[in-house]
């Protein structure tokens, strides 16, 4: 955040895209000498239908990446607000061909990398697949100057998310993550009130979901069922391991798995952790300890799962830095059933939350509670927030809100502000959930953080799954 | 409902209209084994021998061991065998029926089984020795703790860390002020390491022809015998265990209950791991305890010493590292932290550990027991002072950590009281404070 000229504080992530100076050329110079790991050649030297920010008048050609889940309603919703839906890629046929259906004059494609090349109009690209193929494919739309709207988590690990913030900056294409409560109100009210010190400084803050609602805590399975007719596993599979096909990874269940998801936290903190890292102003933890639940075989007594799948619950607590006037603040986060303690100040029978989770601030002053994605912003108990007086709405609203998370990005490709989950706010957010999963896979110890630097500064051990390698043929 | 002042003709007629009925003669009307001179040898007969009631009974070696019973002969084989010349019995019944010499008993069997076996010796007037935790259920604590005061005999519960060094420690510094007052107890164990969350039973299998299983099963509903209830991971089995915090609560929290002087707590909730039964289905385990939980008690002030809040975790779970642990140190396997408002406790030692280099321990104000939990308890049943965990201490402790199964049970906020032997907000679960025994059973 900066100050403008009254000393209030803006939002830079609302900063027009447009306000960045540097030419297109000059990226190009700079891309050239950055020392990274990958080469980036904007789409117009490719000789790709250079999308760069098209007028508002222009309709978008949007792509989306896997169809069968979250994609379907991202697709639906750029469609319904007048986009073209120019191609859709799934690699598993019979589980998106309803959504194939949907859209008869777009492309079909199992291999996004195949789409990317031969549909030269596409101007923007929705990525919904598994979390462990977020990455790849959303480094290589970028790479060819296409915007970019990912689901949550932006990618599976933290060395993912940095390289990926780092090249939508550098090639200034629109993003958004598919968190869309930021987009709503209830994230805007608690930063506002916060801002406001509603409670005073916060010190603590206690997160919680209810997922993981598929199975954690599990060993591999040892049947090797035929891989389903219409599925590429080769691709499904992408930069992971390979593995044989079994229906306890797709079409669902993949986020319980080490390899492709990233367990309850991955799915939920996206949105949960939202308000605290908006509202608190975070980046980087110092710190992250982990617990979890460990599941005892039948047979022997060894555990279950270990490193395979997430657990069926877990505690990570996180640790974060003073940050301007903010002081050090500790946020724990709960999933699996568990959740904080019940706050003496909610009313008996009072809800915590809501039915996906929640967040407890605790302040000097007060508490502040609310759901997830934000929702229902409360300063608890109720007549405290009935008493409360409300700061003006300084924070820009979007469109529709929630509802409107799409649209932000479309506008964003557009020449417009931003989206307002765009990777650099995103990016950072990522990393600081993904690496809570280190410390799941190193459970009861305190690992101290180097977010700077992507390292666990106590633990080389732990550092193995900041950027696990890539399958052979597979690269970011 | 129970008074503990009560006259003994006014309790049994409580008893006889109340709860249930059970008729509890004391030890001096049977002319029974009373209490032996020291210079004598006790008649000690034992119940459940293969797992921790070896142990016990290694440690008893210097009375006469007279009766043996377990219902598994094989799983019992090796005991057997260390004590060839002792009558041996399946079924504690006959025992008690047969061998009308012993004075004291044993019981180690499955948490289940506690309360039936213990309240025929107590009101056969025999002193008894129990596996921790104490009972199955919070009910069978309460009447067993009365039958016991009733009868007069001598009581143990079997968490021997009550008789050691550290826990008296522990209790001198919390009483000589060095952290003021505590209102915040964190404890936690490693276990379950015994399988739990668990869906379904599994299917029928063949019983041994050692095993009594029907006496196994003895007043829970019965079920067909497999390997999975017996020997050992009974404990993760709602109807016969009793998990990870009967397990290991009476030793953990026992820390707490003595030094903070603990009552009955007001209200107990819990949360737990959730066993997955499909893609957006979850459940609260029905058959097992779950494979983790978190279980928040709170105690009343007590003697000017303000409520406390304890939270209990297992299955891996732990509480947040204490202010000024050293960043190289790790929360142990198991577990307590007290926090005060002048300093915090881990593990009996002042946090951090440069605290601990110049304080002076307090000094050694309660007595100390120099024998075995064990033999403890044998001096009692010889007219000696009561057994540190008699039940009069133990009996309250164990109804304090089995309320939290009935909250890790229901997944809700139960409101305790205490006195009466009642959840207050949530009237359906006082079913689970207790139990209707199988046919032919009964306390």
């Amino acid at each position: 955040m900066i100050k403008d000229s009254n000393g209030k504080e803006k939002d830079t992530l609302r900063a027009p895209l447009r306000a960045n100076s540097i030419s297109r050329r000059e990226l190009l110079g700079k891309a050239a000498v950055a020392a990274g790991a990958f080469t980036i050649v904007p789409s117009y030297v490719l000789g790709a239908n250079a999308s760069g920010q098209k007028p508002p008048s222009e309709k978008l050609n949007i792509a989306t990446i896997g169809i069968g889940g979250m994609g379907h309603s991202n697709t639906r919703k750029c469609a319904d607000a007048g986009e073209n839906i120019v191609a859709l890629c799934d690699v598993d046929e019979k589980h998106a061909a309803k959504v194939f259906d949907e859209y008869p004059n777009a492309k079909k494609y199992s291999d996004f990398r195949k789409m990317l090349e031969e549909v030269r109009n596409i101007d923007a690209v929705i990525v919904a697949t598994p979390d462990h193929t977020h990455a790849v494919a959303a480094m290589m739309a970028i790479k060819m100057g296409k915007h970019v709207y990912v689901q949550k988590p932006l990618t599976r690990t933290v060395y993912e998310a940095r390289k990926l913030t780092e090249a939508a900056r550098q090639y200034k294409v629109a993003t958004q993550m598919g968190n869309q409560g930021h987009s709503g109100e209830g994230i805007r009210l608690m930063c506002e009130w916060i801002w406001d010190g509603a409670i005073g400084p916060i010190k603590e803050a206690h997160a919680w979901t209810n997922r993981p609602v598929w199975a954690q805590g599990i060993d591999r399975p040892k049947d090797t069922p035929p891989v389903p007719a219409g599925l590429d596993w080769d691709l499904w599979i992408g930069p992971a391991p390979m593995r044989p096909y079994n229906p306890v990874y797709h079409p669902f269940s993949w986020r319980a798995w080490v390899d492709f998801g990233c367990g309850a936290l991955g799915d939920m903190a996206c949105h949960i952790l939202d308000p605290a890292f908006w509202a608190l102003k975070l980046k980087y933890p110092i710190s992250v300890e982990a617990c979890m639940s460990t599941r005892m075989s039948g047979e022997g007594w060894g555990k279950v799962g270990v490193r395979e799948t997430y657990p069926q619950a877990s505690i990570v607590r996180y640790k974060f830095p003073a940050r301007g006037k903010m002081p050090e603040v500790k946020v724990c986060w709960y999933d699996g059933g568990l959740m904080p303690a019940r706050p003496d100040e909610l009313e008996p029978g009072r809800m915590m939350g809501d039915e996906d989770g929640g967040v407890i601030f605790i302040g000097e002053k007060g508490k502040m509670m609310c759901g997830c994605y934000g929702s229902n912003p409360r300063l608890i108990p109720e007549k405290k927030m009935e008493a409360y007086k409300r700061p003006p709405k300084t924070l820009p609203r979007i469109k529709d809100g929630m509802d409107g998370h799409e649209k932000d990005w479309i506008a964003a490709c557009k020449g417009g502000p931003a989206a307002s989950s765009n990777f650099d706010y995103s990016g950072p957010f990522t990393e600081t959930v993904v690496m809570g999963n280190l410390a799941m896979l190193n459970p009861n110890k305190m690992l101290e953080w180097d977010g700077e630097n992507m390292k666990v500064t106590n633990d080389e051990a732990a550092n193995e799954y900041v950027n696990p390698p890539y399958r052979a043929s597979w690269t970011l | 409902m129970v008074d503990a002042r009560i006259t003994r003709r006014g309790f049994m007629t409580t008893a006889a209209s109340g709860i249930a009925a059970f008729t509890i003669v004391p030890r001096d009307v049977l002319g029974g084994a009373g209490f032996k001179p020291a210079s004598e040898k006790l008649n000690i007969a034992f119940v459940g021998i293969g797992g921790q009631g070896h142990a016990n009974l290694k440690a008893c070696t210097g009375e006469n061991i007279v009766a043996l019973c377990d219902v598994d002969w094989k799983y019992a084989e090796g005991v057997f065998k260390e004590f060839p010349d002792v009558k041996k019995y399946k079924d504690y019944r006959k025992m008690l029926d047969e061998a009308k010499d012993i004075d004291a008993v044993v019981i180690a069997t499955p948490d289940h089984t506690h309360a039936v076996i213990a309240m025929a010796a107590i009101k056969m007037g025999k002193h008894v020795y129990v596996q921790k935790p104490l009972t199955w259920s919070v009910e069978e604590a309460r009447k067993l703790t009365l039958a016991a005061r009733e009868a007069k005999v001598a009581t143990q519960m079997g968490n021997q860390g009550h008789s050691g060094e550290e826990i008296r420690v522990l209790c001198e510094m919390i009483w000589s002020g060095v952290i003021g007052n505590v209102r915040e107890v964190h404890s936690w164990t490693d276990r379950p390491l015994w399988p739990q969350g668990i869906a379904k039973r599994p299917e029928d299998v063949q019983v041994p022809e050692t095993l009594d299983w029907d006496n196994w099963v003895g007043p829970a509903p019965t079920r067909p015998y497999n390997p999975v209830y017996h020997p050992f991971k009974w404990r993760g089995w709602q109807d016969f265990g009793t998990g990870s915090l009967g397990d290991m609560g009476c030793h953990i929290i026992d820390h707490a209950y003595w030094a903070l002087k603990l009552t009955a707590p007001v209200s107990v909730e819990a949360y737990s791991s959730l066993r997955s039964v499909k893609d957006w289905e979850r459940e609260h385990n029905k058959e097992t305890y779950p494979d983790a939980s978190i279980v928040r008690y709170e105690f009343p002030e007590r003697d000017g010493k303000p409520s406390v809040k304890l939270t209990w975790y297992d299955g891996g779970l732990k509480p947040a590292r204490p202010e000024g642990l050293e960043k190289e140190r790790n929360l142990g396997a198991n577990g307590t932290i007290f926090i005060g408002d002048k300093g915090i406790i881990m593990d009996n030692r002042l946090v951090p550990e440069s605290k601990m280099k110049d304080y002076k321990l307090p000094s050694k104000t309660i007595p100390r027991i120099t024998t075995s939990h064990e033999q403890n308890w044998i001096n009692a049943c010889k007219g000696g002072e009561a057994a540190c965990s008699n039940f009069e201490y133990s009996g309250p402790l164990t109804e304090a950590v089995l309320l939290g199964n009935i909250a890790i049970r229901t997944g809700k906020r139960i409101e305790w009281d205490g006195p009466n032997l009642k959840i207050t907000n949530i009237p359906e679960s006082n079913e689970l404070l207790g139990r209707r025994y199988r046919e032919g059973w009964t306390l």
